[in-house]
């Protein structure tokens, strides 16, 4: 890969989530139907909140991977990464096969539970909903790059808490 | 190379025989266990089974003895075989899964001398001896269709067990001709009464086999499954069987839930607890 494609992904910006953060009160998914929808339905939400037990709560949506998966997955050429990163599906050429569902690491790709084609966050066009309405801030629109460098700041402030 | 494709019944049960160069495909049914139901029928990707009046027969030339009617079977009447050994590909290659079939009985609750559930089950797969004041109980688990006739019976509420089909059944009494009980004749639960002039259904044990459907002289009947509990794994062949069995609003639901547990395996591995 030459530099200046890494340096692509570093700027590439997608909707991350603060696990310490999200109450999984699942607002996101409403806002998200209702911007794209028009309806209050968490089915035909593009982002999704997991919850394990009651303590993890974590808001899933897609991550703009490098070499997306799923568009080298679909069959019939539907999907494809444009120059933001964004998965775009052509609801013309998608049949519903389901195999870029079967190829997303992150079950971030779905099928549409009416229309039966695939749907995938396509970040508001560059102003994310969710990420306004976040409730408790825990939604923000990042990049790779500050996310690493929120974690080396929380790890350092760790080390130093053991040992003053 | 092909050198033979043939049917034979033998007593007791139906053989589909495919005769190749190296290797030879069979499938046995069986026909004690065999109850003609429609699952197989309606399951199979290639149309190679037909049932129709309480007569099953299998198209040899369509059949790829894939072994999905196998894994659906409610009642395990159909075996697949592979040069004489016991041998389903969809399975073995975990492109589909099994039903599950689980039955478990608590002994310690068991009150003495009850055989309660042996009696209630309609295929006879319970056998209860009591030596003493513990009961051995022995199941047949792989013939279970799960259809809680038991879990009902037990007084103490000692059985649980999972369920495998879940739909819908309906009859309409005012087709019935009188004195007709091909249906309560045929039901493999025996579920089917006439209570009156009606003939009624226990809907909370049916298994949505639809035997009765096929049984009906007059169309009385509409049984529709609308969902199969099945181990969860990412597969075309169970992508496909959903998709026959509930159209694209099933196949849609079966992906989503993919989805969905895709989702809870990234969040448990990153263990951000």
């Amino acid at each position: 890969m030459d530099s200046e494609g890494r340096r692509g992904i570093m700027l590439k910006k997608f909707v991350g989530v603060d696990p310490d953060k999200c109450t999984g009160c699942r607002i996101c998914e409403l806002v998200c139907s209702f911007e794209k929808e028009g309806v209050y339905n968490p089915r035909k939400s593009r982002i999704r909140v997991v919850r394990l037990g009651t303590v993890v709560n974590v808001a899933i949506t897609c991550r703009l991977c490098d070499e997306p998966a799923c568009v080298r997955a679909c069959p019939r050429d539907a999907l494809t990464q444009d120059e933001n990163g964004v998965i775009r599906v052509d609801n013309d050429k998608c049949d519903g096969c389901g195999w870029c569902v079967e190829a997303c690491e992150f079950g971030a790709i779905m099928i549409h539970p009416e229309l039966g084609k695939a749907y995938v966050c396509d970040l508001c066009d560059g102003d994310p909903q969710c990420v306004k309405w976040c409730p408790e801030e825990a939604l923000e629109l990042t990049t790779e790059e500050i996310v690493a460098q929120k974690a080396r700041i929380s790890t350092t402030r760790k080390l130093f808490e053991e040992f003053v | 190379m092909l050198i033979k494709e043939k049917i034979i019944r033998k007593e007791n049960s139906y053989v589909a025989s495919r005769v190749l160069y190296r290797t030879f495909y069979e499938l046995i049914v069986n026909e004690d266990r065999c109850r003609k139901c429609l699952i197989c029928k309606n399951a199979c990707p290639f149309d190679a089974i037909d049932v129709k009046k309480g007569e099953l027969s299998i198209n040899v030339s369509k059949c790829t003895f894939c072994g999905i009617c196998e894994a659906l079977c409610p009642f395990n009447a159909i075996t697949l075989y592979k040069n004489g050994e016991k041998y389903n590909p969809v399975v073995e290659l975990e492109r589909f899964p099994r039903l599950m079939r689980e039955v478990r009985i608590n002994i310690e609750k068991c009150p003495e001398g009850c055989t309660e559930c042996a009696e209630a089950c309609p295929l006879g797969l319970i056998e209860i001896t009591w030596e003493g004041r513990k009961p051995r109980i022995e199941i047949q688990e792989a013939e279970c269709p799960g259809c809680e006739l038991c879990v009902d019976a037990c007084p103490v509420n000692a059985i649980s067990m999972k369920r495998s089909y879940y739909g819908e059944i309906s009859i309409e009494s005012s087709k019935c001709p009188p004195d007709c009980e091909e249906c309560i004749k045929v039901c493999p639960l025996k579920i089917i009464r006439r209570e009156g002039g009606e003939v009624r259904v226990d809907e909370t044990h049916c298994i949505y086999c639809g035997a009765c459907v096929d049984s009906c002289p007059e169309e009385a009947i509409s049984c529709k499954l609308t969902w199969i509990k099945l181990p969860l794994i990412k597969s075309g062949a169970l992508l496909k069987i959903f998709e026959r069995f509930f159209g694209t609003s099933g196949k849609i639901k079966l992906l989503n839930s993919w989805c969905e547990n895709v989702r809870l395996r990234r969040v448990e591995e990153r263990e951000i607890v």
